[in-house]
């Protein structure tokens, strides 16, 4: 009986027709002699929809089945001492025993995740990590039509002061992006698979003039997944982040000297075990922070199968110190967050730190980070079921403090907060307060909470249960006042006065159909909203909507301007980076998935005023078919001068600023 | 558009045996390789991207292929491994966000699906495997390199499992 019904249900799942299509096109298109593998720069959402999916599955398990698979009780480690939630010290010997621990209540709770037989090898993995880059120098760069271009042609007249830079958080700290610019040059990343290989291109921009001077290769094993995740440009050098994602997961980080950006010259490559969390770059330093999670059971003469470890130009992995690892209390599983910080100029390691756990979402301003990891450990606290108390279904939030103020990484402080944060925009530090914006799911309620902390992360003031049953969308928060938005069928807007940090209060709420999911300052009293207008009855979304909201009084935030737009999509909510958001230039440019870049301008009296609509450069012939919604993705406007460049996959566009009449285009 | 890619496979015309091969494999197995997907992935955007990349990997390995019970068991196993090379990846990301599920089958309330998407990982593998596409247990021992012991014991879990929460369908 099971077995004819399961049938039946499961027959109705397959393929829709325009997926097979998709792929059946791209089958018959492929030309025989191309053998490896595509390589698809992932969309991180789709990853945190199946990392929610499998969320999904582990809380129906638990509280439909009533699974005996996570009745463990808590491992602790005793025989650490913490001094105000930071382990004093540890050894590599209390971490190995602490995971032989762990190992083994694992194996209790996840019958799945058992790497030993669970994992089927369909073909080896050839060659590690220097093998799949290359020797040393073989791709320091080649020339691309640059035979005639001399170096010394980086004279100071090229380009210009005046140029757009990478969309971020917080002032003076710098985030990775895929596109990067001095004023001169333009280096973007670039991965058509024209050359199946992934490539950084410099391409010179003079007054709206491209010229392509150089592009640095990367090169690719077939079976290894290796992505350049993103660059960092300053005075003169490049680095690059790639993930490397085979056997197992590196991060590797290469450091090129750009003085001559005609002749690139790799100086360091440093290798880093773990996946990329997320990087900052402050002063010259590189913050970059890796997740490292175990699977096979811990050496204990392997130290380095059980701690993370950094590798130089290719040498022996280093295991972190000793001294440098710290476990908080509320650790449960075989992973590690680790913050390693890299001197550009000598392209030195120069200070690493592990805390056992895994982060999730990074907010930094010059003087700390904040890291914010999902806190598991009140699932694994329950004996047995009947211990229920509503509290541990609760997602929680740990978070970590590191003061980077005496030039190293210090955890100083651990907190809790209940609930997950969106994203980075949702944490903030002004005046001495953390301030954290989380959505809190308790099995079947969703509410949202404010909470303040100060810099030990003790909770000094919150509210609680703001806008039951929806979740946030975007968070903002400029001084003293922050903004969000949930959003079910209409958007409320929350303005939060948090002047008084033990006493923070609900301003207003502005109810408008649609969300916004990316909020930018505007200028005095101004707040630029980006998102989606949604139907008032369904929430269902119609189109791309930007907002003007005045927030001169933010006991009465109005949206004083609309726009909407008949296309479905732009990847501003889930991308900060990729919007080109200006007050003084006046200019206001990101992507849709129609294929275009839209460039919009705003005064009060006007409202919004489409400016341009562009076309994203789009190899046609390109041998693999991409959505319009990864070039998307990949699109990123820059001016420089007084002239745009829209930087896509395939090549760049040049206007000019005033009028955007086209003036050069280049292919990669 | 789909039906003419696929007459255009068929007829053979102005294609090589090589494409014909993959296109004709494409449209026996695109949809056991999707369910697999599907069913390790939880979601049908990532079946979709699983069964483009076991795809892809075919052209790749076409020569290798000697039977059609062997592309069928080679499309299962290296659909086991994509998902779970991408799950494992996704594992690392310790972060969780609420995001609209797409509703890809209508429940009822006598529904078995949801019961089996709910089982571990392994343990709905070998129900779809003995199940619905009618394996032994040797022959999924095989498929998946563990011991014909292991997954007898998966099997009865999942059985087990199955036992409680349909109460009297199975």
């Amino acid at each position: 009986m099971f077995k004819e019904k399961f049938k039946s249900e499961f027959e109705k799942i397959k393929p829709t027709d325009e997926s097979k299509a998709s792929v059946l096109k791209m089958l018959l298109e492929k030309t025989e002699s191309s053998s490896p593998a595509p390589l698809k720069r992932v969309k991180r959402a789709r990853w945190i929809a199946v990392l929610a999916a499998v969320l999904a599955v582990c809380i129906v398990s638990v509280t439909v089945l009533n699974l005996p698979f996570f009745s463990s009780p808590l491992v602790f480690v005793e025989d650490i001492e913490f001094k105000n939630g930071i382990p004093a010290s540890v050894t590599y010997d209390q971490i190995y025993k602490k995971f032989v621990e762990i190992s083994k209540a694992q194996e209790r709770f996840y019958t799945y995740t058992n790497g030993a037989d669970g994992v089927i090898l369909e073909d080896a993995v050839e060659g590690d990590a220097e093998a799949i880059f290359g020797g040393a120098g073989d791709d320091n760069g080649s020339l691309k039509g640059g035979s005639t271009a001399k170096p010394s042609d980086t004279a100071t007249d090229v380009g210009s002061d005046d140029f757009s830079t990478t969309n971020t958080q917080v002032e003076d700290v710098d985030e990775a992006d895929i596109v990067k610019t001095d004023g001169k040059f333009i280096y973007s990343v670039c991965s058509t698979l024209k050359t199946k290989n992934q490539r950084i291109n410099i391409t010179k921009a003079d007054k709206g003039q491209l010229e392509g001077v150089a592009a640095i290769e990367i090169i690719v094993d077939n079976n290894t997944y290796i992505e350049i995740s993103d660059i960092y440009l300053s005075s003169n050098t490049l680095a690059v982040l790639i993930s490397c994602m085979g056997d197992e997961n590196n991060t590797v980080l290469r450091l090129y000297d750009v003085s001559s950006p005609y002749t690139p010259k790799k100086n360091r490559e440093i290798t880093f075990s773990g996946h990329l969390l997320s990087s900052r770059l402050i002063n010259d330093n590189i913050y970059l922070f890796t997740n490292e999670q175990f699977y096979e059971k811990p050496d204990r003469d392997d130290i380095c199968s059980y701690v993370p470890s950094v590798q130089v130009d290719g040498g022996q992995p280093t295991p972190v110190a000793e001294e440098n690892i710290c476990i908080f209390k509320g650790a449960v599983d075989r992973s590690y967050t680790s913050a390693f910080m890299i001197n550009l100029q000598s392209g030195k390691v120069t200070d690493s730190k592990s805390t056992v756990g895994g982060g999730a979402t990074l907010y930094a301003n010059t003087t700390s980070i904040y890291l914010a990891a999902n806190d598991v450990s009140a699932y694994y606290a329950r004996s047995t079921d009947d211990d229920y108390k509503e509290d541990d279904y609760k997602n929680k939030t740990r978070l970590i403090r590191f003061d980077i103020e005496k030039g190293k990484i210090n955890p100083v402080a651990e907190g809790v907060v209940d609930g997950v944060p969106l994203n980075q925009f949702s944490m903030d530090e002004h005046s001495g307060y953390f301030r954290i914006v989380t959505t809190v799911t308790n099995v079947t309620h969703t509410t949202n909470e404010v909470s303040v902390l100060d810099k030990e992360l003790k909770t000094v003031g919150k509210i609680k249960d703001i806008a039951k049953g929806e979740r946030v969308y975007s968070v903002r928060f400029m001084g003293d006042t922050g903004y969000f938005v949930t959003f079910r069928q209409v958007d409320p807007l929350f303005a939060v006065d948090l002047k008084d940090p033990k006493n923070p209060k609900i301003l207003s709420a502005l109810k408008i159909p649609g969300f916004s999911n990316y909020m930018h300052p505007w200028g005095e009293g101004l707040m630029l909203g980006v998102g989606a207008e949604a139907n008032e009855n369904t929430g269902a979304t119609t189109g791309i909507k930007l907002s003007m909201f005045d927030i001169s009084n933010p006991e009465n935030v109005q949206e004083k301007n609309k726009e909407v737009l008949n296309i479905i999509a732009s990847d501003v909510g889930v991308e900060h980076k990729s919007i080109l958001a200006n007050v003084n230039k006046n200019l206001i440019g990101f992507a849709a998935n129609n294929g275009s870049y839209f460039v919009y301008g705003y005064s009060s009296d006007k409202g919004f005023t489409k400016k341009a609509e562009l076309e994203i450069p789009i190899n046609k012939e390109a041998d693999i078919y991409y959505s319009y919604y990864y070039y998307m993705q990949n699109t990123r406007g820059i001016y420089i001068g007084d002239y745009f460049y829209l930087v896509g996959l395939n090549g760049i566009n040049s206007y000019t600023l005033s009028d955007f009449k086209a003036v050069d285009s280049l292919v990669f | 558009m789909l039906m003419l890619l696929l007459n255009l496979a068929e007829s053979n015309a102005n294609l090589s045996n090589y494409k014909a091969d993959a296109a004709l494999a494409f449209k026996n197995y695109s949809d056991t390789v999707f369910r697999i997907a599907f069913l390790r992935s939880g979601n049908t955007t990532d079946a979709d991207d699983i069964m483009s990349e076991v795809f892809l990997r075919l052209i790749k390995n076409l020569h290798k292929i000697k039977s059609e019970e062997h592309l069928k068991s080679w499309l299962i196993r290296v659909t086991i491994n994509r998902s779970n090379s991408f799950f494992k990846k996704q594992k690392r990301i310790n972060q969780v966000r609420i995001v609209e599920c797409d509703a890809v089958y209508e429940m009822d309330e006598n529904s078995v699906l949801p019961q089996v998407m709910a089982l571990p990982m392994h343990q709905k593998t070998v129900v779809f495997m003995h199940y619905f596409e009618g394996y032994s247990v040797e022959e999924i021992a095989t498929l998946c390199g563990v011991k014909a012991g292991t997954v007898k014991s998966r099997l009865s879990r999942a059985r087990e499992a199955l036992k409680t929460t349909l109460k009297g369908e199975f």
